[in-house]
């Protein structure tokens, strides 16, 4: 995972928590490095220990803090410079969603190490579709969630997201269904 | 394979290339993208190219042939409406005499494609200036964290170099407390020394001016009172000489008593035993003078005294230990007094000094002649000499040298150091010469120094200001 993960982690903690919580978290996670940088990529593991490490010491679930990245890392992006490329991907919900695969494959393409994941969009009508989540990592679908919610920020629209299958039970991939209402 | 015969019709050609122009031999534009279409502000389909962009590569004009021969070249058009800048080639279709430009704008930040009206979306999906824009990003990203980590780097250099230097501070600090811990320590050890001394000194001075005021009073009577008995018993000899001479012939009882008490010798001896006593009284009364001479308790200041009779009051303390006894023989003194004058100082101290120099060589002398056969004793009797003389303008010496076995390099190096003693346990505290140095050296401004070498004997030099005061203002100057 690129070092712009654990940043955003970073970032999040601090932004809600303060900079000793974070300091806490890090301690407990164990980690040799002390900063991280953006574009250097680091072991799954690094960001596990710090999901959970946070999660201790915040008393709130992995899948809680996850999901809240999920919706924290739409705004963090958009800020550390990811502004146009957000932009370029579309303005509005499921414009976006349907080219979130494309984002991902530009940024694949650019970054050979990050094995991104990649989605694609089904069934959609005017207040629904289906989002298919494919990763090679475990345990992030919980972000995805977060990330459709942050986008509904983004996009000044009303969303509720379900996920309709899960890999960790034994599905293929994760599924979600969302449906949205522009406000 | 054959060549290539399928083509994109028009409306996907143009999405394909949203910023493509084409030109005619008139350079009218006959056909243009959409996305420039729509960002140059007047209409760009009918008009002359030039009325919109200028060739800034290569160097040449908007001319049909010119720009078909540069077939190969990578041009790039400027907006004359705003700048932008656009990156592409120049295609002829010779049958149909027109020129394609195909390209697209060249920007190196995503930020100034806003300024031009583009979006990032506007570019078509093959385009790798979009993917070129993402890595800037990237890189911009990746210079932003170098930067930061620079400056967190600077910073904790800061911090180590000020630690380092406070350490080293606190380091230097450490050695100079403990260097002025030594010196505290130096300091009171010599004080404690000199407390020591001084009681010791100060209860013997007291003890012996008390024995010298107590026996000066029956002593002056003695002394005072055999000038009369002398007198008295002169007369007393001097009536019976004239019995004897005017009554020749005694009666028996008178005769008798005379032989019984040996009338004849009796007179003889009278005048002797009074003689005698008189003798004995001068050298009590003396003694009881140098016994004061030496405790000099009266004296706690500063005084101009003669440092001979110092020197020959202590000698006269000593005197029972320069004698020959039993265990060892006579020790020699030879005086070589110069001519001093009068040397303003603590007169108690300096014969204290005296005192512990001459007992130091009396001593060694002592357990040198301990080693000695006799014979050899005889033929190198022990010597004290004692040499004074004026030195330079304000300075007088004493020089106290004994003819003993001397002092080794280590031993003389230690001399002065409180505490330090060769002699055996219980005869020597290590104090005398250390309390020595003190008196000399700093209540005197004087020099007290060690001249000796094993086999030839050990001096003591003293050297010490004829004026106090003179010396005083010298320094303060």
């Amino acid at each position: 995972m690129y070092g712009l993960v654990n940043k955003a982690i970073e970032d999040m903690v601090c932004s809600h928590f303060g900079a000793n919580t974070w300091k806490e978290i890090k301690q407990k996670a164990n980690l040799e490095m002390d900063t991280f940088i953006s574009m250097e990529g680091y072991p799954d593991d690094v960001t596990h220990k710090l999901v959970k490490a946070a999660s201790e010491v915040l008393g709130l679930s992995a899948s809680e803090i996850m999901q809240a990245f999920g919706e924290f890392w739409v705004t963090y992006t958009a800020q550390e410079g990811y502004g146009e490329m957000m932009e370029m991907s579309g303005d509005n919900l499921p414009e976006f969603l349907e080219n979130l695969d494309n984002l991902h494959a530009r940024v694949g393409v650019i970054f050979p190490q990050l094995n991104p994941p990649s989605f694609d969009c089904t069934q959609q009508t005017g207040e629904a579709l289906n989002l298919h989540y494919h990763s090679s990592r475990e345990g992030l679908a919980p972000m995805v969630v977060g990330l459709v919610k942050g986008l509904g920020t983004r996009f000044d629209t009303e969303v509720e997201v379900t996920q309709t299958q899960s890999r960790e039970e034994g599905a293929e991939h994760d599924e979600f269904s969302i449906k949205y209402k522009q406000t | 394979m054959g060549s290539p015969s399928l083509c994109l019709p028009p409306q996907l050609f143009s999405n394909a290339f949203p910023f493509h122009l084409v030109l005619n031999r008139d350079r009218e534009v006959l056909q243009a993208g959409e996305v420039l279409r729509r960002v140059v502000p007047t209409a760009l389909v009918g008009s002359q190219i030039e009325e919109h962009f200028q060739i800034n590569r290569p160097t040449i004009e908007f001319e049909f042939d010119a720009i078909k021969k540069q077939s190969r070249s990578l041009f790039i058009l400027e907006s004359l409406h705003n700048g932008m800048q656009i990156k592409g080639q120049m295609m002829c279709v010779e049958d149909q005499d027109i020129i394609f430009f195909l390209g697209s704008p060249w920007v190196t930040d995503t930020a100034s494609l806003t300024p031009l009206g583009i979006k990032l979306k506007d570019f078509a999906t093959h385009d790798p200036v979009v993917d070129f824009l993402f890595l800037l990003q990237a890189k911009n990203v990746a210079l932003a964290d170098t930067k930061k980590l620079t400056e967190e780097l600077t910073q904790q250099q800061a911090q180590l170099r000020s630690a380092l230097q406070i350490k080293e501070n606190l380091a230097e600090i450490a050695e100079a407390q403990a260097t002025k811990l030594k010196q505290a320590l130096g300091e009171l050890q010599r004080t404690q020394t000199q407390l020591i001394q001084t009681e010791k000194m100060s209860s013997l001075g007291q003890l012996v001016a008390g024995i010298a005021h107590e026996i000066n009073n029956p002593v002056n009577f003695i002394h005072g009172n055999l000038k009369h008995a002398n007198e008295y018993t002169q007369d007393l000899l001097e009536l019976l000489h004239l019995y004897r001479q005017f009554y020749p012939n005694p009666c028996l009882e008178i005769e008798k008593h005379s032989e019984t008490i040996d009338l004849a010798f009796l007179t003889e001896d009278l005048p002797k035993i009074i003689s005698s006593m008189k003798l004995g009284a001068d050298r009590i009364r003396q003694i009881v003078l140098s016994l004061r001479n030496f405790s000099r308790l009266d004296e706690s200041e500063m005084k101009a005294v003669n440092i001979h009779e110092g020197i020959d009051s202590t000698l006269l303390i000593l005197q029972s230990r320069l004698k020959a006894k039993a265990e060892h023989p006579a020790i020699e003194v030879i005086k070589q007094y110069g001519d001093l004058p009068l040397v303003e100082c603590f007169a108690g101290q300096l014969n204290q000094v005296f005192m512990n120099l001459l007992s130091n060589a009396i001593d060694a002398l002592h357990d040198y002649n301990s080693q000695r056969s006799a014979m050899e004793t005889r033929r190198h009797p022990s010597r004290i000499t004692i040499t004074t003389e004026v030195q330079g303008i304000n300075s007088v010496a004493i020089r106290i040298a004994d003819n003993g076995p001397g002092i080794t390099e280590t031993v003389r190096a230690k001399l002065f150091d409180p505490f330090f003693t060769t002699k055996p346990v219980g005869k020597g505290t290590g104090l005398g010469l250390s309390i020595s140095y003190q008196i000399i050296a700093e209540k005197h401004k004087g020099t007290l120094r060690c001249v000796s070498e094993p086999g030839l004997g050990t001096e003591f030099w003293i050297e010490i200001p004829r004026n106090q005061q003179g010396t005083l203002t010298e320094l303060a100057s």
